[in-house]
């Protein structure tokens, strides 16, 4: 993998899958009421829980 | 990215979020209690509530069920004849001055079994009829629906040109990363972080609510493109005189797609019907074909069968876009989530108003008066001081 693919990935890996996710739940519950309903509630509720652990969970300083 | 593609789009990322910003709050604002609109027609008791009979119950003739509302209302034409999609034990039926009217109509809610009323609900006043007109057109019709509709096509615009700028942003920084420096770092990485988290999410409920702006044009656009020719034949005819009964027109409506249930009855007149018809349109039984609708046209006069042209692709757009905009498709986990996302929306566009006012107070010369933020600011004729 090559530096520019490599800082590609790095900048844009966690918002495609949270991207994906959230397109996955928001279709899922419109075919399906039984796993559809679920798949929605876990794949929309992930993206809640990450801006909330971000926003909220204190970091040390270096940011990891 | 070379920094005058930066600067192209910061342009059009201010911008275009300055002038819809206001309005976006105010729909995320408004569009929070409608979310839960049973829910709190629950608690302030105007939900319509079902007395409990066995299921196999028999159900009132509709003629019946007409009958006893229009006797509520003397003098009022009927309008529709509807069920909620998750409801079919009551009818709400309409009732206006004509088949078009848009005030004065009244709603009675009658059981689809013994046909005794059940209630008399206000659609036109209380907290939430506010709520729902300042979101759907700010109480100024067809034009205020079109403009928050464009206003909706600038969110889009905000929200593209926001994630071109997320990477030049974002470069150095690790994901989800909230410096707590100073308090403009941690608004701009908020912002970042909300903004691209909730992106799918804040992007589908924006196009599918400008898409719902469209509604009255699109149904218009379907009379004029569909029923138009299914009307040829009645050229130079006078609507009947006495309608017909419209028990039988459901029925034979009903038994044209025996696996359907009814959704809404469209009295002749109404937009949603032609001067000589009984629109009748059935929903399918599972989720997905539960939202789109098949009209069936029944002649008023005579109970004949006129036809049941397929629902074009414009009004399933329409009618798909509807569930996706309102999160009202996966019970009340989904509201829940519906309703924290766009909390974090409102966050996000706070935050950028912040971030914009802050940033103005730097690049202000000391010869400029002191600069004061204030609402005007926001208007279009705003200096561009900013960038």
């Amino acid at each position: 993998m090559n530096a520019l693919t490599n800082s590609f990935w790095r900048l844009w890996r966690w918002p495609l899958m949270l991207g994906l996710l959230s397109t996955s739940g928001l279709l899922s519950a419109l075919v399906s009421d039984g796993w559809g309903d679920w798949w929605a509630w876990l794949s929309l509720g992930l993206p809640v829980a990450v801006m909330a652990w971000f926003a909220w969970v204190p970091r040390k300083p270096d940011g990891r | 990215m070379n920094s005058r593609k930066v600067k192209t789009w910061t342009w059009i990322h201010k911008w275009s979020s300055l002038v819809c910003t206001v309005f976006m709050l105010l729909l995320c604002l408004t569009g929070l209690p409608l979310i839960f609109h049973h829910e709190i027609g629950h608690l302030l008791g105007t939900e319509v509530e079902v007395p409990d009979l066995p299921k196999d119950t028999p159900r009132a003739s509709l003629d019946k069920v007409m009958q006893v509302a229009q006797a509520l209302h003397p003098g009022k034409v009927p309008m529709f004849a509807s069920h909620e999609i998750d409801d079919d034990r009551f009818w709400y039926v309409t009732l206006g001055d004509t088949p078009t009217s848009e005030v004065g109509n009244k709603t009675v809610a009658v059981d689809a079994r013994s046909a005794a009323v059940l209630a008399q609900p206000k659609f036109d006043e209380g907290f939430m009829y506010i709520m729902l007109k300042l979101h759907v057109d700010l109480f100024a019709g067809l034009p205020g629906k079109l403009f928050l509709g464009l206003m909706g096509l600038l969110l889009l615009l905000a929200i593209v040109s926001g994630v071109v700028l997320y990477a030049p942003f974002m470069r150095k920084l690790e994901f989800g990363a909230v410096r707590q420096s100073r308090p403009r770092a941690r608004w701009l990485d908020l912002h970042n972080l909300l903004g691209i988290v909730t992106l799918v999410w804040a992007f589908t409920v924006g196009a599918t609510g400008m898409i719902n702006t469209w509604a009255d044009l699109v149904i218009k656009y379907w009379q004029y493109d569909q029923l138009s020719a299914l009307l040829a034949p009645y050229q130079g005819q006078k609507p009947p005189a006495r309608l017909a009964s419209v028990q039988q027109a459901a029925s034979s409506a009903t038994a044209l797609a025996p696996d359907m249930k009814m959704a809404f009855i469209a009295f002749p007149g109404t937009t949603f019907s032609s001067p000589h018809h009984y629109t009748v349109f059935l929903r399918g039984n599972e989720p997905f074909n539960s939202r789109l609708l098949k009209p069936v046209l029944v002649d008023a006069g005579t109970n004949a069968l006129t036809a049941s042209p397929p629902l074009p692709w414009y009004l399933t757009a329409l009618l798909v876009s509807q569930p996706l905009h309102f999160g009202d498709y996966g019970g009340m986990p989904m509201q829940i989530l519906w309703a924290l996302l766009d909390i974090a929306t409102i966050v996000v566009l706070g935050s950028g108003l912040y971030l914009w006012i802050k940033r103005r107070n730097p690049a202000a010369k000391p010869t400029t008066t002191t600069h004061v933020p204030e609402p005007r600011a926001l208007g279009r004729k705003a200096p561009d001081g900013a960038a």
